[in-house]
């Protein structure tokens, strides 16, 4: 209200009013930590001003390295302080010689992964002269902590997200309602089958030493929804609310389980992230521009950086690896570009081929998952080791079994929403043209699922807001 | 923008009137609720608990107690029902406060706790049972069980003990409980000054205090170990007696999961009490 009916005819004002709320929200967790925010945005301000005034190469180049080692210099000791100094104190006792070391006990400020990668990308982008620095401070800042998308993205580029708060913005009908279904459709992906699907992944992960191939390799299927209706849905409640305020985030999940590969899978999911990449390290590595070993080590950079990203933990880099390794046959037979376009593109169904295709690749991503829900690389090796025993064709067994039923309803719902919505943007893009009968149908389905199939009032953090 | 607020509003409307077929039964469930302790006391002895006291129910009457056990009650659940009797006037001379070792983790201050208590401060949730998760998931279940079969992922069971688990269930079903209970052994600091309240009411009306923890099967205990997020300490610092029955039944048959005891069970240990309070 206040944003469409008293600042409306300023666009500093509406920009001041995101910068408050922004502030708020993330101080409302922490505020001591909106002290890192604020000093990122004012040097990366600062760099990219100077950038514009220094012509010398060396002086740019200093300039760009003050602003890369200032912000993952916060993220390095906030988030692999620990990790780099345990697995110090194990390589040198591996030589013999013990170390004396505290760890310390260091909070990990929420969002500061995703809020760092948005600045470094301005600075770099202002540094490699594709933009100009922004001479609005207001605006700058409101980019850096603009609050739908501030904790766990998409992560934006500001070429595309800073333009946006320059232009005068005005109420759009059809994009707040389209807002609205995204957010409905975000919730619905979270609290229904997100947060159902940990309840069973965390039951059979916890206890894995219990249970039984069939039993184990169905918790990594929960737990393969549960980490895309957390994430996705995450991103679409950004996305919907970031339209009624008049702007367009990037899409970020582009119903990636549909992949018929791994390179399309990569390609459709987290997007803000892995076209991140790809700008600002694959590219500058040389790409795919160079020989074969040149591809390969590019390739596996990207994937271990991408997965050390995600969190200081060897198994998230393993995770990374396994990805890479995936990927690797299609990249040197040149097939990693084969599937482009959307599956099945102009046919209701797919074609027998296509949901093979899309089946393996499905159970290849499950298979990496385990990886990145183990708390430890021996403890995803010993359930990999079991999902591949005999114990794989006994009958999956595990308390409260019969109370997925409901779960398994919804999934396969949601899956039906996605495949016919696979087109749009999100699953619910494709109700614009249906009759207001069926859309008010579909809406109150989710709405009876996210009433009565939540976990609980608290609800259950996104996994996301770790990283 | 005229068009999108109407439409806004007529969702409103939507919800309220779901909110509406809900508050139904909702009502009904808090009357059955506060009927429990909004009624005449013929004694001065109360034993407030969460699930654990639950078992105790049907021979506290035996032993002149008033059992005021609710399934999940937390410090606050009990510090407001402790309050609402005093307000009413009635005479609390003995407390029997739970003081197992989970009651003041962190867990308790998010999942399950002050459902219908909550009303009490908040009279809002009274009328918008739609907001409360806690009891709009519940309401599938109970459909369920009214009109069909449900297989509950919570173990526990009436008619059957612990001994009718298979071995490997137990074990699944004791980790899940330890997952749930101590993910870490930080205290809730809101709990733990609820706790602190519940001694200061009791000692500004000069009401006895006594911290019970309950018996939970052996197994349990070992693995539980040492984990403790220390609400019997708090109280032997404040210089409240604690009768410890953890260890004091290994009987699986008079136990209905790994820290529920049966009825039977609950009668058992509460004849323990008396004979150690008397």
């Amino acid at each position: 209200m206040l944003y469409w009916f008293v600042t409306k005819n300023s666009i500093k004002l509406q920009n001041a009013l995101v910068v408050a709320a922004s502030y708020v929200f993330y101080g409302w967790w922490d505020w001591r930590f909106l002290s890192l925010i604020i000093f990122s945005t004012l040097v990366d301000y600062t760099t990219a001003r100077a950038l514009k005034n220094v012509q010398k190469p060396g002086a740019r180049r200093a300039l760009l390295w003050i602003s890369i080692l200032v912000n993952l210099g916060f993220l390095g000791f906030f988030k692999y302080y620990n990790f780099f100094l345990d697995n110090f104190i194990v390589a040198f006792s591996f030589f013999g010689r013990e170390l004396q070391a505290n760890s310390l006990n260091i909070i990990l400020p929420v969002g500061i992964s995703f809020y760092t990668f948005q600045t470094l990308s301005y600075t770099i982008d202002v540094y490699k002269k594709k933009m100009e620095p922004t001479e609005d401070l207001i605006a700058f800042s409101a980019f850096v902590s603009f609050f739908p998308q501030l904790v766990a993205g998409p992560i934006e580029r500001a070429t595309h997200l800073l333009p946006q708060f320059y232009k005068k913005r005005s109420f759009d009908y059809a994009n707040s309602v389209d807002g609205l279904r995204q957010i409905l459709w975000g919730l619905f992906k979270k609290v229904v089958i997100a947060d159902n699907c940990a309840e069973y992944a965390n039951l059979i992960f916890n206890n894995y030493q219990d249970f039984n191939g069939s039993t184990l390799l169905l918790g990594a299927i929960f737990f393969t929804f549960q980490i895309y209706g957390d994430f996705s849905g995450y991103s679409d409640i950004a996305l919907g609310t970031s339209k009624l305020f008049g702007f367009s985030l990037m899409q970020n999940f582009a119903t990636p389980y549909f992949s018929r590969d791994i390179a399309e899978f990569w390609r459709r999911w987290h997007i803000s992230l892995s076209t991140w990449f790809r700008d600002y390290l694959y590219i500058p590595l040389g790409g795919s521009r160079g020989g074969t070993w040149m591809k390969v080590r590019n390739t596996f950079t990207i994937f271990l950086v991408s997965g050390f990203w995600h969190g200081a933990n060897w198994t998230f880099i393993v995770w990374g690896g396994l990805n890479a390794l995936y990927f690797l046959p299609l990249l040197l037979l040149n097939k990693n570009r084969i599937n482009v376009g959307v599956v099945a593109e102009n046919r209701m169904l797919p074609t027998v081929r296509e949901i093979i295709q899309m089946a393996l690749t499905f159970m290849l991503a499950v298979l990496a998952w385990i990886f990145f829900r183990a708390e430890s690389v021996p403890q995803a090796v010993s359930i990999l080791r079991e999902i591949v025993s005999q114990s794989l064709l006994s009958k999956p067994h595990f308390t409260g079994i019969g109370a997925t039923f409901t779960l398994l309803i919804f999934i396969g719902i949601s899956l039906v929403l996605e495949w016919s919505g696979r087109k749009s943007e999100h699953s619910l893009g494709q109700l614009m043209g249906w009759h207001w009968v069926k859309r008010w149908t579909v809406y109150a389905i989710l709405f009876v699922g996210i009433v009565f199939y939540r976990q609980s009032d608290q609800g259950i953090e996104f996994i996301y807001f770790q990283f | 923008m005229n068009k999108f607020l109407t439409q806004i509003i007529i969702v409103f409307v939507g919800i309220l009137v779901v909110n509406f077929i809900l508050y139904i039964p909702w009502k009904k469930d808090l009357k059955r609720y506060f009927e429990n302790f909004d009624r005449e006391f013929e004694y001065g002895t109360f034993l407030f608990a969460d699930s654990h006291g639950v078992s105790l129910r049907s021979a506290s009457e035996r032993y002149h107690v008033h059992n005021l056990a609710y399934d999940a009650d937390s410090y606050k659940d009990i510090r407001r029902k402790l309050e609402f009797l005093l307000r009413n006037e009635v005479t609390v001379d003995t407390v029997l406060l739970t003081v197992d070792p989970h009651t003041l983790c962190k867990y308790r201050d998010r999942d399950n706790n002050y459902l219908y208590t909550n009303t009490i401060d908040q009279p809002w949730s009274a009328i918008f049972p739609i907001l409360i998760a806690q009891y709009t998931t519940s309401l599938p279940q109970r459909f369920q069980m009214t009109w069909g079969k449900s297989d509950t992922v919570v173990l526990r069971n009436e008619s059957n003990t612990f001994l009718d688990v298979s071995e490997n269930d137990q074990k699944i079903a004791m980790r899940n409980r330890l997952f749930k209970q101590f993910p870490d052994e930080a205290p809730s600091i809101d709990l733990q000054q609820e706790l602190l309240n519940i001694i200061e009411i009791c000692e500004a009306q000069h009401i006895v205090l006594i911290g019970l923890r309950y018996p939970q099967v052996p197994a349990y205990n070992t693995m539980i170990g040492d984990k403790d997020c220390g609400a019997s300490e708090l109280c032997v610092q404040r210089g409240i007696p604690v009768l410890n029955y953890q260890d004091s039944i290994s009987d699986h048959g008079l136990f209905e999961n790994q820290d529920h005891l049966t009825q039977k069970g609950g009668g058992i240990l509460l004849k323990k009490i008396f004979r150690d309070l008397n």
